[in-house]
């Protein structure tokens, strides 16, 4: 059997998507952490049914975790932290931003995907897509994408993933036992927007205000001209940028 | 109204708010109603006390909310203690249907059993299914499509 740190891996040759795979394997099991990987995939989905591409070469991951779903904020936002720390250890000169709730951005670029459903029982499926050598083209598409490749970033999907896991099973230790405020600090730290004009597009509204960072639940503090605001679901864009969004 | 009730009604709401983890707590009597609000470091924060309309003299009285033992107030908009409510599990958007084209999971009157959806909660970009803990007939919605809801707090009641 294959472990990446303490997580059970099954790696496929092709599969439709690998949270759909991994929802399915939550139901089968308990008390057992597990990634399901796939070197193909057919139907990535995002955000509100968007799709994600699937070039081979690059990684398609889902992570089932055993995880208390109070805390779904904290883990959205240490699961960004992770990734951003990953890239930055493979180049440190390269500019990397998390975005919340839980997107990285490479050269103000998306080359990662984050997409985190409720599996059975307590199992989280945290889906992780990432360009590791090839970009999509970005027509129709909400951002500009790239690939680790293009930031001079050579490493194996597999290599990617290996790295990742550490880092993450590191700041999940942290998180236990010190608590989410370091954390929290060093996500705030790199994120983008902060203390900026936004305006955070939602389902049936768009609010406009200034960027004050989360709180204690990874929920977004939006200083609007009346109060400051609680958003919990919605896609950010600095005021200026929000007229380029490629929606 | 006398002063010895206000400390009364106040401390035993403080004490209904921090118990239950809450964030805000409404109670309206015959001629006033209050409402204590918590900042986000958990702090009780001066309870907003308002006259109700009728009443001219006195708008707004602050007071600090003295949590100590106090006799029982009825508690009749309380239900996060209410043996059928179904809570929150995670802070968040609350939706009673699974789009906005579509009818709601449950209304008051309607029958679940055990496991059934009855909304979703959605933060950091994630739907969660709420399920049904029991078997039975919902009687009340406590919520409204769109609602932020806080952890623990009181969706559904089912009988």
């Amino acid at each position: 059997m294959n472990k990446i740190e303490n997580y059970i891996w099954e790696d496929f040759d092709e599969l439709g998507s690998t949270n759909d795979a991994a929802k399915e394997k939550s139901a089968t099991v308990s008390g057992q952490n597990f990634i399901i990987t796939t070197r193909k995939q057919t139907n990535g989905r995002g955000r509100r049914g968007r799709t994600w591409i699937g070039l081979e070469g690059n990684l398609f991951a889902s992570l089932g975790l055993e995880f208390e779903l109070r805390y779904l904020g904290q883990l959205s936002i240490v699961i960004s932290l992770s990734l951003f720390e990953t890239i930055k250890k493979l180049n440190p000169n390269v500019l990397v931003q998390t975005k919340w709730p839980n997107d990285i951005l490479i050269n103000h670029a998306k080359a990662i995907g984050v997409l985190i459903e409720k599996g059975e029982g307590d199992y989280l499926i945290i889906g992780i897509g990432v360009n590791v050598c090839n970009a999509p083209e970005t027509k129709n598409l909400l951002y500009l994408s790239t690939s680790l490749k293009d930031t001079n970033i050579q490493i194996d999907r597999i290599e990617f993933l290996k790295l990742f896991m550490n880092i993450f099973n590191q700041n999940i230790h942290l998180l236990q036992t010190n608590g989410f405020e370091n954390l929290r600090e060093k996500w705030q730290a790199n994120v983008y927007g902060l203390n900026k004009k936004i305006v955070v597009n939602m389902e049936n509204e768009k609010l406009e205000g200034i960027f004050k960072g989360i709180d204690e639940n990874g929920t977004l503090l939006l200083q609007t001209t009346e109060a400051l605001k609680k958003v919990y679901a919605g896609d950010v864009f600095l005021i200026d940028e929000e007229k380029d969004a490629r929606i | 109204m006398s002063d010895n009730l206000d400390t009364k009604v106040i401390s035993k709401l403080a004490e209904i708010l921090d118990k239950n983890n809450l964030t805000e707590l409404e109670y309206e009597g015959e001629t006033f109603r209050i409402c204590l609000t918590r900042d986000f470091s958990g702090n009780v924060q001066a309870p907003t006390y308002v006259q109700a309309p009728m009443q001219v003299q006195a708008p707004v009285v602050a007071s600090a909310p003295v949590v100590t033992s106090a006799p029982a107030v009825a508690q009749e908009d309380d239900y996060s203690k209410h043996p059928g409510a179904v809570k929150s599990p995670m802070v968040g958007v609350v939706y009673l249907s699974s789009s906005p084209n579509t009818p709601n999971y449950v209304e008051a009157g309607t029958s679940v059993k055990e496991g059934d959806t009855i909304c979703l909660i959605e933060a950091m970009k994630t739907f969660n299914p709420v399920k049904a803990t029991k078997s039975g007939k919902v009687t009340k919605i406590l919520v409204a499509g769109g609602d932020p809801v806080e952890y623990g707090e009181p969706l559904v009641i089912i009988e």
